[in-house]
């Protein structure tokens, strides 16, 4: 319980426990920590990349550019020059402090050991039990042999131009990849465990995990897609063309997640599943493995749902058991909308992470948003709802049927079969029964034909057919099936399709048709449809900026009263129109802000929504913060905050770090260092935040501020070790060698498997002739993360330095398996030409 | 309100199935049904032995004596008729009295009528209807429809002890009768245990074939869970009080397990129409294991007890004058055409008969009925979500979830109801919500 506890108060082994957040979580389109939930093969090493926070910017400093080290090394030379200049600038004592009332500890009593597992269920809920075991989340995943698989590993190989890999069962019965890439020895790769049964209709994949030397469980990158039979992978990161069928020309480099680095669980810098494709998914550190992970099954079972059970079954077998009106657990049917909605979006939504630590039964808001991850800069999702790269069933939020009914997930699907049902709960044939939908709209069902105009039987007279139908997630490419169902339910409508580009319905099966055919048959046969609401409206033809249309219909939008005008007040499109505003329109401290802006962002501050509020909190702080009289406002409206106090100050600021990460990545030290230490008002104790203005401030010359803001995040989370690496590359440039080597070293000591901290240690070795300890250093870095192509070529020059030629030439050309365009490649050559002896 | 006080008291003293003294010898039930005429109000019973008095033309009783009557309680006239009594307050006698009397009332009755402006001849006439007199009396403006439920499956379907109790002293077990929005009372005959035991016992033989159904026995969160989804999903308290909330027009459910058989109940919710023919309450349209929930629920009886039911007897039902005055007499149409009609049955208890949404039911309920002479807000409603609103209930639409859905509706029905919803709001539908053309 104490671990979770501390856990929660961002004392993990995680840099950046902080979200990525919504005003900007890097360029990834490929499934970094936002991503959530299903089938999804990410990016491979440049994942990290994508978080935005500590590991970019150490990734950045070191391996950007074709330079490698030797740019690294340099940028490092001009920093501590500079460095001088700004050194007096300070910390704190600045004016535009606010005073905002304590941030309460996270509501996280929860741990492992709450939870009691499945088959403890079964004894008194035998019906949901069975029903449980049958359904998608019950068959989603399990030990291989115990979970079917959709090939069998009969030693039949996978054929890259460069490596056979080989799935079989081994002598002892045990599941394995056996790899065989170019000449290197043959390495197998025992599964562990198997994810997704290809059980969607959309197209269902299957991924094998194995868990790695550093406890952490990974996915391999050989799934297997169910529609078109075949191995695949992710090339996004690699090739950009999205998923391929593997096969024979390409290289087993193409695949982003090769080597492995796509974790189960939370993990600071890798790419994340987050807790969607297992049970109570959760960190178990250990000595020497920081990052270590369990689960209780990679099935979703009863208690990722319903939470904890231990604490209930106590409860029902107790003597007063019938007597009882709080049994420790809530059926579904009774959770008021937004909890029942929460229960599903902890998996089947795009979610940002604002703590670390979350457990079923936690409080979902003090974790996760939702809303924040639509608002960011990568644009997962179109303002009409559609998908634009990746993501899930979020598009409910834009539906009528849940802005003007309220509709849960529950209301058309079964939880516990994953059947479906009518709005009354009675069963349904399957996912194109239009009981789903006349349940509630019976009048379609009493005219069919008049509205669907599609003979009654055919399947175009389904009213899934035009509302819900089957789109291909964009990211993933066209070459393997993975489409997902609607759940914007739109009606199709030619003025969103010519918008935002996302084609009607009708062209999805009629596909000669044109967009102006479609447009002609929908206006002829169906006449006008219902007017956009005004903000989705004023999005069709606002530029790419946030014009004053835009604003004025949020203003509206946000002034709208749910039960009355329920279609406008939208939710989602505030909160992306705000992170457009956000990006647009806003800078730190502007010297005056635009009134209509003001009283808009300050009616979003005033929602009852959590993210809402956070946004319009967080764009007043960031644009105006420096005004008293928004100063005045923050203040007063934090201390209006009573138990939403936490899930909103972490929206807050998450908004903040995201915005300032942003300025950053520009170059923009001076608002990157004003709007982290805004993100650090309202959320002071939060170790990534200060490790990053760390970097601003490094950044920006001023070393002795960052040594400051890095020793600060390491009092805050004495694990930090990227805080200490950024503390050793800070030290390292001033030319204090010794300090910067004691820095590297307690790197490496909070986490040995931290690549980055080997991977500094072995510069400054090699740059003090300390080759073999360089040489040691950099393989303890690459076999945390052996896609480190810095690493590999620097582990070259120190082999090349001790004379092992050929152990040089074999690292030189692992590097070049991960960086083929580097500079280093001419090092190669140059190698190459020598004489050998 | 002085009316109301004196039913509490009543219902308070009440206690079903009383201590039993007397024990004299009773006629044949068969012969009481045909003595009391039972056959009046409740059509599947023989008709009655002889007939009442009759009122309107040519009838010369003076409204005080007709005043004095209805107070008096059950009495036998000399000619061997019974007049049952119908615990009546004088304010609804008094409107009674100047509905049936010829002349002039004496100087009580004027003041009854002066200080009270429910008290008038209108009112007393929508309470004959209401109270079915017209089973018993001829009268030129009504016609004799039998007011009382069916009782041929009687023996399916209550509960022994509560009959025999509810015979003897109706007014005490059910003092709002049994459907509290029609205003129909089951009178007092007065009779003795050892009659009523005698009814009981022939009413009692007269069953049909239900399904077998054992009540579960649900824990407390089972029916804390229940109750919850009766108040915020399934529209039951639209209709019916249930543990001192909800409405008014279909009995109280706190009665229901003293009353009624489970298997009843659950058969009822599971086809009203086939089980009920003259019911109002519509099809539930729930699966199986949530009837058996259900009517496992309400064959437990409420959380608090009988004692608790009793007391919820006394809050806020309508009397038969303010049922008369709210302007929603049910049955009352407002305009014409079958629309007009289903309106007034279906809509008019809680929406009012002219549509403002003051039907006698409203304020028993948590959101104020939709007010459909608002033609802002109806003109902006397609007539398929008007439908759709109808048939699937408020919960579907995040209204009020206390709004019923008609799911057994025919569709002609509906569509005449949304015709006539629009000559309520005097609006159309908007112009994008057309729909239907032929491809």
């Amino acid at each position: 319980m104490s671990r979770r506890r501390r856990s929660g108060q961002g004392r993990r082994r995680r840099p950046d426990a902080g979200p990525p957040p919504s005003a900007g979580a890097g360029p990834q389109h490929g499934g970094g920590p936002r991503k959530t939930g299903a089938d999804k093969p990410t990016d491979g090493e440049a994942a990290p990349k994508a978080r935005g926070g500590p590991r970019t910017a150490s990734l950045t400093a070191w391996l950007s550019g074709p330079g490698g080290r030797w740019l690294a090394l340099l940028t490092i030379a001009v920093a501590a020059v500079i460095g001088v200049l700004f050194a007096r600038q300070g910390l704190r004592g600045t004016s535009d402090g606010l005073a905002l009332p304590p941030l309460p500890p996270p509501n996280a009593t929860i741990t492992p050991a709450d939870f009691a597992g499945a088959e403890s269920c079964a004894e008194c809920h035998s019906a949901e039990f069975r029903l449980w075991q049958s359904s998608t989340h019950g068959r989603a995943g399990g030990a291989p042999g115990m979970a079917p698989l959709l090939r069998a590993f009969d030693g039949r190989p996978i054929r890259f131009r460069d490596a056979t890999v080989t799935p079989r069962v081994n002598a002892t019965g045990g599941y394995e990849f056996v790899v065989a890439w170019e000449n290197r020895p043959a390495q197998p790769f025992p599964v562990d465990g198997v994810v997704g049964g290809g059980h969607m209709a959309g197209g269902g994949t299957q991924g094998f995990v194995t868990r790695a030397e550093d406890g952490t469980v990974r996915f391999l990158p050989f799934e297997l897609a169910r529609i078109e039979d075949v191995w695949f992978c992710n090339t996004s990161t690699r090739l950009d063309q999205g998923w391929r069928a593997i096969e024979p020309g390409m290289r087993l480099t193409d695949c982003g997640d090769w080597p492995p680095v796509r974790v189960l669980g939370p993990h600071a810098t890798l790419a994340t599943c987050q807790q969607c494709h297992g049970s109570q998914i959760a960190p178990a550190p250990a000595p020497g493995q920081p990052n270590a992970t369990t689960y209780a099954s990679l099935a979703i079972d009863c208690e990722s749902c319903h939470g904890p059970a231990r604490h209930h079954i106590e409860l029902v077998r107790g003597a007063d058991a019938d007597t009882l009106v709080d049994i420790g657990l809530q059926p579904l049917a009774t959770l008021a909308e937004g909890a029942s909605l929460d229960v599903c979006f902890r998996c089947h939504a795009l979610k940002d992470e604002l703590a670390p630590g979350y457990l079923p039964g936690m409080p979902f808001d003090e974790y996760y948003s939702v809303l924040l991850a639509l608002t960011g800069e990568d644009q997962p999702v179109l303002p009409d709802g559609g998908i634009r790269t990746f993501a899930y069933q979020q598009g409910h939020l834009w539906s009528d049927c849940y802005l003007a009914g309220f509709m849960t997930c529950t209301e058309c699907h079964e939880p516990h079969g994953q059947t479906y049902r009518d709005v009354r709960g009675r069963p349904l044939p399957g996912r194109t029964a239009d009981g789903q939908c006349t349940g509630c709209h019976p009048s379609k069902a009493a005219a069919l034909e008049a509205h669907t105009k599609h003979p009654a039987a055919s399947e175009g007279s389904r009213c899934v057919a035009c509302h819900m139908p089957y789109r291909q997630e964009p990211e993933v490419r066209e070459q393997l099936r993975y489409a997902r169902s609607d759940h914007v339910i739109p009606v199709p409508r030619s003025e969103t399709e010519t918008a935002f580009g996302m084609p009607v319905a009708c062209r999805l099966c009629h596909q000669d048709m044109d967009a102006g055919r479609a447009q002609a048959i929908l206006t002829e046969w169906w006449g006008e449809p219902e007017p956009l609401p005004a903000l989705l409206s004023a999005w069709t033809h606002a530029s790419p900026g946030p014009d004053s249309t835009l604003l004025t219909a949020l203003s509206a939008s946000l002034d709208a009263q749910a039960t009355t005008t329920a279609r406008s007040a939208n939710r989602a499109l505030q909160a992306m129109t705000l992170g457009a505003l956000f990006r647009e329109s806003l800078r730190p401290d502007m010297p005056a802000l635009d009134p209509t802006l003001a009283v808009t962002l300050q009616s979003a501050a005033r929602s009852a929504n959590p993210d809402i509020a956070a946004l319009g909190l967080a764009a007043l702080h960031y644009a105006n913060g420096n005004g008293s009289r928004t100063r005045r406002f923050l203040e007063s409206r934090a201390r209006e905050l009573s138990e939403s106090q936490r899930a909103v100050r972490l929206r807050w600021a998450a908004i903040l770090g995201g915005r300032a990460d942003r300025h950053r990545e520009a170059g923009e030290w001076d608002a990157a260092i004003r709007t982290y230490r805004k993100a650090l008002d309202v959320r002071e104790d939060h170790a990534p935040a200060w490790m990053n203005l760390g970097l601003a401030f490094a950044g920006a010359g001023n070393a002795d501020s960052a040594e400051v803001a890095y020793r600060r995040a390491i009092a805050l989370d004495s694990t930090f070790a990227l805080a200490y690496v950024n503390l050793g590359v800070l030290l390292a440039a001033r030319g204090d060698d010794i300090s910067a080597q004691s820095a590297y070293l307690d790197a490496t000591r909070v986490n040995p498997w931290e690549p980055l901290g080997w991977f500094n240690l072995g510069n400054l070795y090699l740059r003090g002739d300390r080759t073999a300890e360089a040489a040691q250093a950099y393989e303890r870095a690459l076999r945390a993360s052996p896609g480190l192509a810095a690493a590999h070529f620097n582990l070259a020059r120190a082999r090349i330095a001790l004379g092992q030629l050929d152990a040089a030439e074999s690292a030189l050309r692992d590097g070049l398996a991960f960086q083929p365009d580097s500079a280093a490649a001419a090092a190669l050559r140059e190698l190459d030409s020598r004489p050998r002896r | 309100m002085a009316s109301l006080g004196a039913r509490a008291r009543i219902a308070a003293a009440a206690g079903v199935g009383g201590a039993r003294v007397a024990r004299a010898k009773a006629p044949p039930g068969q012969v009481l049904v045909q003595t009391l005429g039972c056959g009046a109000c409740h059509a599947d019973l023989p008709p009655p032995a002889m007939p009442a008095r009759a009122f309107g033309a040519g009838a010369d009783i003076g409204p005080d004596s007709v005043f004095d009557a209805l107070l008096r309680g059950a009495f036998a006239s000399p000619d061997g008729r019974r007049m049952p009594g119908f615990h009546l307050d004088s304010a609804e006698a008094a409107a009674l009295a100047l509905y049936l009397g010829r002349g002039e009332p004496a100087r009580r009755l004027r003041r009854l009528r002066d200080d009270n402006t429910n008290v008038s001849a209108e009112t007393g006439g929508w309470m004959f209807r209401a109270l079915g007199c017209a089973g018993c009396h001829a009268h030129p403006d009504h016609r004799p429809e039998p007011a009382g439920p069916a009782l041929a499956a009687e023996g399916s379907r209550v509960q022994p002890a509560w009959l025999r109790a509810y015979l003897a002293r109706p007014h005490r077990v059910r003092p709002f009768g049994p459907r509290p929005g029609s205003g129909a009372r089951m009178p007092d005959f007065a009779l003795d245990e050892a009659k009523a035991d005698s009814l009981a016992a022939f009413l009692l033989r007269r069953t049909i074939d239900l399904p077998p159904f054992e009540p579960e026995t649900l824990s407390r969160f089972a029916r804390h869970q229940i109750d919850t989804l009766l108040a915020a999903r399934w529209s039951c308290l639209g209709c019916h009080a249930w543990q001192g909330r909800g409405g008014r027009i279909g009995p109280d459910l706190g009665g229901a397990a003293a009353r009624l058989r489970p298997e009843y109940i659950r058969a009822l919710l599971a086809d009203p129409a086939a089980i009920a023919p003259a019911t109002m309450l519509p099809d539930p349209s729930l699966p199986p294991r949530t009837l058996d929930r259900i009517a496992s629920r309400l064959a437990a009886g409420p959380a608090d007890g009988p004692a608790a039911y009793a007391d919820s007897l006394r809050a806020g039902y309508p009397s038969l004058l303010t049922l008369a005055s709210a302007d929603a007499p049910p049955a009352t149409a407002s305009g014409s055409g079958a629309g007009a009609a289903t309106y007034a049955s279906k809509c008019a208890p809680c929406h009012g008969a002219s549509g403002l949404g003051d039907g006698f039911n409203a304020g028993f309920l948590r959101v104020r009925p939709a007010n459909h002479t608002d033609s802002a807000t109806l003109a902006a409603r397609a007539d398929a979500t008007l439908y759709d609103i109808t048939v699937a209930g408020g919960f579907a639409f995040a209204r009020s979830p206390e709004m019923p859905a008609f799911t057994d509706l025919p569709p002609e029905t509906v569509h005449q109801l949304v015709a006539h919803l629009r000559t309520l709001c005097r609006c159309t539908a908007p112009a994008w919500s057309r729909d239907g053309r032929a491809p």
